[in-house]
């Protein structure tokens, strides 16, 4: 606390000598003249965050547009998604930690309290300022009071207390290691950790008497049905006038497109003392359909994108046409590989014992060509593996993934295999029949396009070994009430998962497979784990099935061990290793191919551009983080 | 006459109550609602929502409240109100998703309605004055061709072929750079180089439908005795066909009024997703799709009224236009 008081004092005298006067992009300063916007000076913090820009010191100007597939706030570098908001610590692509939105921040050594120091004088997008109250504001007068909308702060906070206007204490009723992992993700953002307070204490009768007139005035029956309408933030946003301390704020939002300006107080300088974001503004148009998307993007009409790889072929086509650049990211993408789940709980009795017997699981692994697949959906860049950990992570081990005995292709081992399992006999298409006579069919589940060919040809797969395999288009929440009921066989997961969001998610990751595939298992164990920390009260049989001994031992490893301790830790990496050998040892996900890359396109002339997006996100949101650096070049 | 019409009222009343409940409970007929779309697409996203997160989904939007409450609330807010309640997916009144929808959906429906016409009538007329004829064999085969294409495949095709060779952006109805840009001459231009891609594509749909109708009741009607007896006393062949035959091989057309009100609204919803276009349709076609209950729910109560409105106007009007309707009434 007392080196935090000592920085809070010293270094805005030293910073603010250094840079006498800020610069600011010409449509600001232009305001500024004609006196509707306070001078750079007042309307940065006191000590802004100094940027560290990749390549180079950009120049003003210009707008970047991007496509979006819905009215979602998930878009590219300009999306309203809280991944790209600014959080108080932020993750650099090295995997290093750093306050950003924060001053500094404080974990106790007992993981029981943490605190934040905000920096003096930043402000909201529309001047307020940003205080320790948006904080305490959210926690008590939202959360407790059970008031407007919230995605709450993690079950084991107990306290959120503004100790003045730049102190947050956040104080935890049992030790909490992973705060500053958290914070660094969407939990430390405007939706989960802070709000703009001075603007919805507007709607808010404690604070302001004229609440309920207010309402009426806008149509609602009481200041509480007003307020829970103004702290909507999802999804999409509600509000365009809600304040964001994100770089680029909501201007206007039409059927076809959104559209973001610049914010004009936005707590971050390069180091020439110039305000960003470089980029005046960011056009999001909506494109639903995918092959239009595409075909825009290589038609050259995206300023950044994302794509599959199978476009590679047509975006080199059209590079030059298109005036962009390519990159292939090596990266944690929805659509950089394959692996799939069979249901532990499915409720079909004849298929049951085989899918939660691990010889079964061995063989259909065995009979998968994972080359052919990964030639034929991804040009050969994936890499052919086993389901584990993203062979990018520390802890990898080859024998989890490309070398893992059961990673290789032989059908002839199959068939051996599942002969010996009791299912020698066939019908007169070849299908091998389950013990009740019925023809052994898995019923495999999806949802959307990607990748279509590598479903095909794992049907294919299946088939060649006696297996029937029936591929059914399906919708998110059919699937997901499919595999929870045991009533889907068979079901795509995540297949490149990444270290760090390994570590992050307590349900996600590769479990998340297992509380939707291993269903009444998941929720046996998580009701005995509640009632053994406390965190349930109830008492008499325990809900769902006893898991088997080695699915217990998974579950406590990856949920209980490996968050005992903060990320990177000896113990941390040991359990989750340990967590990673029992799912090679015991299959519960098959793999196919993991860790293809994506295709990255981005225009010639922008500048500072990353190549590569941190460790915790799954999709091209993750550049949102680098969109105050990127600038066209002239 | 009255009581004709108050009797066709007081039905399409009974209809609507009718229609509200099934669109109502038809859409929450599959397991899952929108919050279990949007927690398997967070999911995707590598984002797992805390209970927290869900509850305050469930709280904002009340879909685990028993259907009779949820239906009560929506359609007593519609009657009393006019309020059509909100769109989870969008996060907006459904009334104005609508409304920025509506104009456009027309234009576009009206639009591509006159093309059809320009291109369907003519061939149809040329088909039955020269059957089996090499021209009336070419139109049939286009019509045909227009007919069995894939109107989405054909709205690809179309996009890549006008990007490729014209350089002009495909989808949508504005290149980026006029999107935001206030109306200008320069804005006009860019919408015309926008239009004809669907227009034609959502056009010749309808184009081989209405050239079969017409070439058929055409060529019944020129084999009739009126015909052949006008044309014995002189009349000129041109003068002959659009007099007569013509006008009565239009009458299908003028008696598909019911359907077109509700079409014109809700357009080419596949379509109108390739081409990105802001109709309508493909809010309907996502809403369902993602399990967004009050615009499904609300818009397929319009899109029915509107249907029972079309018959009603269509079927007075029929009595008012068509002279042998009208006497076989009074008889």
């Amino acid at each position: 606390m007392k080196r935090v008081l000592l920085m809070a004092a010293v270094v805005p005298l030293m910073v603010a000598s250094a840079w006498a006067d800020y610069k600011e992009a010409p449509m600001l300063a232009a305001l500024v003249a004609a006196g509707e916007l306070p001078p750079v000076e007042e309307r940065l913090p006191l000590e802004p965050k100094v940027r560290a820009v990749f390549d180079e010191i950009g120049t003003y100007g210009g707008q970047v547009i991007v496509f979006g597939n819905s009215p979602n706030p998930w878009a590219p570098l300009v999306g309203e998604n809280p991944e790209g908001t600014p959080t108080p610590i932020r993750m650099d692509l090295d995997g290093s930690f750093e306050p950003d939105l924060a001053l500094d921040y404080h974990l106790s050594d007992d993981y029981m309290t943490f605190t934040l120091t905000l920096r003096e004088g930043s402000k909201w997008s529309n001047g307020d300022p940003f205080t320790a109250e948006d904080f305490s504001f959210h926690f008590n007068d939202m959360q407790k009071a059970e008031l407007g909308y919230v995605w709450a702060y993690p079950s084991q906070v107990k306290t959120v207390t503004a100790v003045d206007d730049l102190t947050v204490v956040i104080e935890y009723s049992e030790p909490y290691p992973k705060v500053a992992q958290d914070l660094v993700t969407y939990k430390g953002t405007d939706w989960t950790l802070y709000q703009p307070s001075t603007w919805l204490k507007q709607w808010h009768a404690e604070y302001n008497e004229n609440a309920n007139a207010m309402a009426k005035e806008e149509g609602f029956d009481n200041w509480q049905d007003a307020f829970s309408d103004h702290s909507t933030f999802c999804c999409p946003q509600r509000n365009i006038e809600r304040p964001t301390m994100a770089p680029f704020m909501l201007a206007d939002v039409q059927p076809t497109f959104r559209l973001k300006e610049r914010n004009p107080y936005y707590f971050a300088v390069d180091s020439a003392g110039q305000q960003l974001p470089y980029i005046d503004s960011g056009l999001i148009q909506i494109i639903a359909d995918g092959e239009a998307r595409r075909l825009k993007v290589i038609g050259g009409e995206a300023d950044f994108a994302t794509i599959p790889l199978d476009a590679y072929p047509l975006l080199v086509q059209g590079q030059q046409s298109g005036n962009y650049n390519l990159n292939l990211l090596e990266a944690w993408f929805e659509g950089t590989g394959l692996a799939y789940a069979f249901n532990l709980n499915i409720k079909d009795e004849a298929k049951r014992p085989f899918f939660e017997n691990v010889e079964f699981r061995r063989a259909i692994s065995l009979a998968i060509d994972r080359e052919r697949i990964n030639e034929a959906q991804w040009l050969g860049q994936g890499t052919p593996s086993q389901m584990t950990i993203t062979k990018l992570a520390s802890i990898y081990r080859p024998e989890w993934g490309e070398d893992h005995p059961y990673a290789r292709h032989d059908p002839d081992e199959a068939n051996r295999m599942l002969d010996a399992l009791g299912l020698g006999e066939r019908n007169n298409d070849g299908i091998r029949l389950l013990p009740n006579g019925e023809p052994f069919i898995v019923i495999n589940a999806f949802h959307g396009q990607t990748p279509l060919r590598a479903y095909e040809l794992v049907k294919e797969d299946f088939e060649a070994v006696g297996i029937g395999l029936e591929l059914r288009p399906a919708d998110g929440s059919v699937i997901d009430q499919g595999m929870s009921g045991g009533t889907i066989d068979f079901v795509r997961w995540n297949e490149t998962i990444g270290e760090f969001q390994d570590y992050l998610s307590s349900g996600g990751g590769h479990t998340q497979s297992l509380s939707h595939m291993a269903n009444q298992y998941w929720i046996w164990w998580q009701e005995m784990n509640n009632r053994r920390t406390g965190a349930s009260t109830e008492t008499g049989d325990l809900p769902g099935e006893e898991p088997p001994p080695e699915l217990q031992e998974y579950f406590q490893t990856q949920i209980v061990e490996s968050k005992r301790h903060p990320y990177g830790s000896p113990e941390q990496r040991a359990a989750s290793s340990k967590a990673w050998e029992l799912q090679a040892e015991w299959l519960w996900n098959i793999g196919v191919v993991q860790a293809a890359p994506m295709v990255m396109v981005y225009r010639s002339n922008l500048g500072n551009v990353p190549d590569q997006v941190p460790a915790f996100f799954e999709g091209d949101i993750g550049f949102n983080l680098y969109a105050d650096q990127m600038f066209f070049k002239n | 006459m009255a009581s004709y019409i108050g009797r066709r009222l007081f039905y399409m009343v009974l209809l609507l109550i009718m229609l509200s409940f099934v669109a109502f409970a038809v859409i929450q007929l599959p397991p899952g609602d929108w919050i279990d779309n949007f927690i398997y697409y967070m999911e995707r996203f590598g984002v797992t929502l805390d209970e927290s997160a869900i509850e305050a989904l469930n709280k904002r939007w009340g879909f685990k409240e028993p259907f009779h409450i949820q239906y009560w609330k929506w359609i007593t807010n519609i009657i009393v109100r006019g309020d059509f309640g909100e769109s989870a997916t969008h996060n907006r009144p459904v009334a104005e998703l609508i409304g920025e929808r509506i104009m456009l959906s027309i234009v576009i429906s009206l639009s591509t309605m006159v093309v059809t016409y320009i291109i369907a009538i003519p061939i149809g007329i040329y088909s039955a004055t020269h059957p089996y004829s090499v021209g009336d064999y070419t139109g049939v085969v286009f019509g045909f061709m227009g007919l069995a294409t894939p109107n989405f495949l054909l709205a690809l095709i179309l996009m890549f072929l006008f990007q490729r060779y014209f350089g002009w952006s495909p989808g949508g109805l504005f290149s980026p750079e006029y999107l935001v840009a206030p109306w200008s001459f320069a804005k006009v231009i860019d919408l015309m180089k926008h239009l004809p891609v669907p227009l034609f594509v959502i056009g010749t749909a309808g184009t081989a439908g209405m050239i079969r109708v017409l070439r058929t009741t055409l060529m019944d009607e020129l084999g009739r005795q009126y015909v052949v007896t006008a044309r014995a006393k002189g009349v000129r062949e041109g003068r002959l066909l659009f007099k007569y035959p013509i006008r009565l091989a239009i009458n299908p057309m003028v008696s598909g009024l019911a359907g077109l009100l509700a079409g014109v609204v809700s357009g080419e919803a596949l379509v109108s997703i390739v081409l990105s276009l802001p109709t309508v349709g493909p809010l309907l076609l996502t809403a369902l799709l993602e399990q967004d209950l009050q615009i499904a729910a609300s818009l397929i109560l319009f899109l029915g009224s509107l249907g029972l409105f079309g018959t009603l106007i269509s079927d007075l009007l029929l009595v008012v236009v068509d002279p042998r309707i009208r006497f076989e009434k009074q008889m």
